[in-house]
């Protein structure tokens, strides 16, 4: 059932009981809540908005920001609504690779506590909740046939083709999933209620309750038997270090660990990679799954080639020319570019990257389209069909250039670093709770990574011979950090760890020092991997899940982890 | 025993009728309102009737030691020919009726139903019709078995196989995200058949009704992606809003002309299926049939979905 608390009578001073406590009802809170659907667990989940967009509620998320080129500002990429950021995301999903859980001594602090298997047998559930049809990340078997060739008889040994992402619709889990939630007879869902202060059952290992108010100005308490936040990358952070009431320096964070290792992803467009084989011969747009799923290849750096060369990881994909250059030619790339202004301020940010406009580059853009006016308008009536009206929505801009040469888009690993950090800043919300405040840093080896596997790839394509690439090394760190931290990937702010040296968390994502308090999704990831986060966060809030019921099933499993 | 199976040309009562003549050449009898010359080439004996006019009602019992009621119909007149069935069937001193029935007596409930749950509130014209023949039935002082098949698919089903396959062919169906997470409750017609092969012959059956359903049913969203991919109706369409507001809209208009074709007579003319709100409603609803009364009394053997599913899309594939 739902409850707006918003407009809820009575709720001041009150007292709510129940099982399990869910903070925040993303696509981690969401997926878990539905795992206790028919089940003897009571779940109380609790939404901080609304079904919709509120920009009051939204507000909440506005802090600070330490260096403004290299991070976007903390209302954007992040929806605090029922659905959380799921309302806004890209939908694009592949899971962690088995080189990601393994022990790298070249990246310093990467490690996790669990295996690849711990977390991939949740990926075909998780494939299911974000829909994107059948767990198979291979273009070879992804469609009948496999996937057309990216470039024929270009086989590199160092690259794997034939890795895929596949897209959601993209899903909004609030939309998609509430209906499941509200009909639930043990699961009550909280919109609008913000949880300012997770607190201790009189100073013990034990979380009691959890401190609520609305923006109506009523304030109340959850008390549970556990608690689970899963708020995102940057809010689970900023809750723990304003949780200060028993713990003088936030919950969980007795050894300084919360908010550090602040991770996104290492992207950019850059490079020129020209070939001479027939245009028919290169392909980079997407397929379709039997079920509709938009299917797309990447360039996958192969793990022998990490560790050999002592980079993270990263893959590779064929991208348009960059759209700010009008060389490109291309009337439909000039339109979107020209169009700048009515796109939402994630994908314009994206596809324009920080190029100015001016008056000369605006009529070159507008020749370009005058002088393709078919094409361009073939572009936008497909676009409308494909994506606009349709449900399940073409996932990007897929043009070929006319000059057979691309450019590459690049998604990388970023390294863990505990200067990169979340912190508490001296501003406050409308609760009078601090802000959170972001300090995003990289490392030499996250630039290292690109300039490494660019290298490999050119050498690759020479021994080849049916195209070349062509790059400016000296152009990297513009290109990769042209958007400073990629997008809205928050991963790492309370890791999981083998002890409380190490993470914030344990490997059941149990906050160390606590009895019953849990943290689900990316803030617990100690890496980032090459792919977005989101299938993992699922997968991962799906074996939360599982631990949850098998403890309530079997309380010894509490003993022995504390043990 | 001798069976007479009013609705005999139907859906269910002709595959009533063949499988009774294979398995007890001689022991069926199918009662029809107009002649059927594939009948006459399987030896199956028929008895022209129309339990709308009652006088021809005792010469078709004549004889018969158990009635099976496949008759189908409008809601009113289903209704009466029921109840001039059972008072003709009692006249003529038959033994059994098993009467088939449908889970829409239930109406919108949700959740686990039982063989014995009650009546839904909300049920529709058809539904209601359902409930008064059940009544009937309980009340006929014959021996009596109610059926309740649930939406009964496979070779020849035009609602739940043929419909289906060509709302998908035309993208009307496919994908249907939130609005498909219903549960999907299907029988395949040769189950359907078996289980009242099984209400003829069984004792334990007798003054028990029955719901007939798929004991793990699959969402409808699964269903149709399932159905889509056999019959290559694929990359499955996952359907906008848009798209349901606007099957709403020509939902009216398409009924009407189906009913003004029908009217005309008209049969062979082609009027695209109507996605009613009631239809759409289907998909969204949650409900699941307990099977443990059923089997341990009907004890009749269910095909299994994907077997059921890939027979009826065969047939939908191999038709035209």
């Amino acid at each position: 059932m739902f409850e707006d608390c918003a407009t809820a009578t009575g709720l001041g001073g009150s007292t709510l009981r129940t099982t399990l406590c869910i903070v925040g009802a993303g696509p981690a809170g969401i997926s878990l809540a539905l795992q206790f659907i028919g089940t003897d667990t009571d779940v109380v989940l609790v939404a901080g908005g609304g079904l919709d967009h509120d920009d009051r509620a939204q507000a909440l998320y506005a802090g600070e920001v330490a260096d403004q080129a290299m991070h976007s500002p903390l209302t954007e990429y992040r929806h605090r609504q029922f659905g959380g950021s799921s309302a806004t995301w890209g939908g694009r999903c592949m899971p962690f690779d088995p080189i990601d859980f393994e022990e790298r001594p070249w990246i310093d602090g990467a490690r996790w506590p669990i295996r690849h298997e711990d977390i991939a047998r949740f990926y075909p559930a998780a494939s299911a909740l974000a829909e994107i049809g059948d767990p198979v990340f291979d273009a070879r078997e992804a469609v009948p046939g496999g996937m057309r060739a990216m470039a024929k008889g270009f086989v590199p040994q160092a690259f794997d083709l034939d890795r895929l992402e596949r897209f959601s619709a993209p899903t909004n889990f609030g939309r998609r999933y509430g209906e499941r939630l509200r009909r639930a007879p043990n699961i009550r869902v909280l919109l609008n209620a913000h949880v300012v202060e997770i607190r201790r059952d009189r100073a013990s290992p034990r979380i009691g309750s959890l401190r609520l108010r609305t923006l109506e100005g009523a304030e109340f308490a959850v008390l549970a038997e556990r608690f689970v936040i899963a708020t995102g990358g940057i809010e689970t952070a900023r809750l723990l270090l304003a949780s200060r009431r028993d713990d003088p320096n936030g919950i969980g964070n007795a050894r300084d660990l919360v908010g550090r290792n602040y991770l996104c992803h290492i992207a950019g467009t850059m490079g020129r990679l020209s070939f001479t084989r027939p245009a028919n011969e290169i392909f980079h747009g997407y397929e379709r799954a039997w079920d509709g799923t938009y299917c797309r290849r990447r360039m996958a750096l192969r793990p022998e080639v990490q560790r050999e060369k002592g980079i993270a990881n990263i893959v590779l994909r064929l991208h348009h020319p960059r759209l700010p250059d009008p060389a490109h030619g291309r009337g439909i790339l000039s339109a979107i570019f020209l169009a700048k202004p009515f796109i939402s301020y994630e994908y314009s940010k994206r596809l324009h990257g920080g190029d100015a406009m001016s008056a000369s580059l605006a009529l070159r853009h507008a020749w370009n389209v005058v002088r393709e006016p078919f094409g361009t308008a073939g572009f936008l009536m497909d676009w409308a069909r494909r994506r606009t009206l349709a449900a399940r929505k073409f996932p990007s801009l897929i043009v070929a250039p006319r000059n057979n040469s691309y450019s590459l888009d690049i998604h990388a690993e970023q390294v863990p670093n505990p200067e990169s950090r979340i912190t508490l800043a001296a501003s406050l919300d409308a609760f009078g709770q601090p802000q959170a405040r972001v300090d995003w840093r990289y490392r030499p080896l996250d630039l290292e990574t690109v300039r490494v596997a660019l290298h490999v790839l050119k050498d690759e394509l020479a021994q080849w011979g049916g195209g070349a690439l062509a790059f400016d090394e000296a152009e990297i760190p513009d290109a990769m950090l042209r958007e400073g931290a990629y997008g809205g990937h928050h991963i790492g702010t309370a890791r999981m760890g083998r002890s409380p040296e190490e993470g914030v968390v344990d490997a059941d994502g149990k906050v160390f020092g606590t009895d019953n308090l849990y943290l689900a999704g990316s803030a617990t990831f100690p890496t980032s991997s090459q792919a977005n986060p989101t299938l993992t966060i699922v997968a991962s809030a799906l074996r939360l899940a599982e631990h949850l019921q098998r403890r309530r099933e079997n309380p010894a499993i509490e003993t022995e982890q504390a043990a | 025993m001798i069976v007479l199976v009013a609705g005999g040309s139907g859906f269910v009562g002709s595959r009533v009728v063949t499988a009774l003549q294979a398995r007890a050449p001689g022991s069926v009898r199918a009662g029809l309102r107009r002649e059927r010359a594939d009948f006459t080439r399987l030896g199956i004996r028929k008895s022209l009737m129309d339990a709308a006019v009652p006088a021809t009602l005792p010469q078709a019992l004549s004889g018969v030691t158990h009635v099976v009621n496949a008759m189908m119909g409008s809601p009113a007149s289903m209704v009466e020919t029921t109840r001039n069935l059972l008072a003709a069937a009692k006249e003529a001193g038959v033994e059994r009726v098993v009467h088939l029935s449908s889970t829409a007596v239930f109406g919108g409930q949700e959740g686990v139903l039982r063989d014995n749950s009650g009546y839904g509130t909300d049920v529709d014209a058809y539904g209601a019709a359902k409930i008064a023949c059940e009544e009937l039935v309980r009340a006929s002082g014959l021996d009596w078995v109610i059926l309740r098949p649930a939406l009964i698919h496979g070779a020849g089903s035009d609602p739940w196989t043929a419909r289906i396959g060509r709302l998908l062919r035309q993208r009307r169906l496919g994908d249907l995200a939130e609005r498909g997470d219903g549960l999907c409750n299907l029988i395949l017609v040769e189950d359907v058949v078996a289980a009242i092969l099984a209400a003829l012959d069984r004792d334990e059956a007798v003054g028990q009704a029955f719901n007939l359903a798929d004991p793990d049913p699959v969402t409808w969203n699964r269903f149709l992606m399932d159905f889509a991919r056999l019959i290559d109706a694929v990359p499955v369409h996952r359907l906008p809003g848009w798209q349901w507001k606007a099957e709403k809209l020509a939902a009216i208009p398409l009924k009407a002309l189906a009913i003004l074709r029908d009217k005309a007579k008209l049969s062979g003319l082609p009027v695209p299926d109507a996605i009613t709100p009631s239809f759409a409603r289907l998909f969204a609803q949650a409900v699941r049939y307990d099977p443990a009364h059923v089997d341990e009394r009907l004890g009749f053997s269910r095909t299994p979905y994907p077997e059921g599913l890939k027979q009826a899309t065969t047939w939908f594939a191999s038709r035209r």
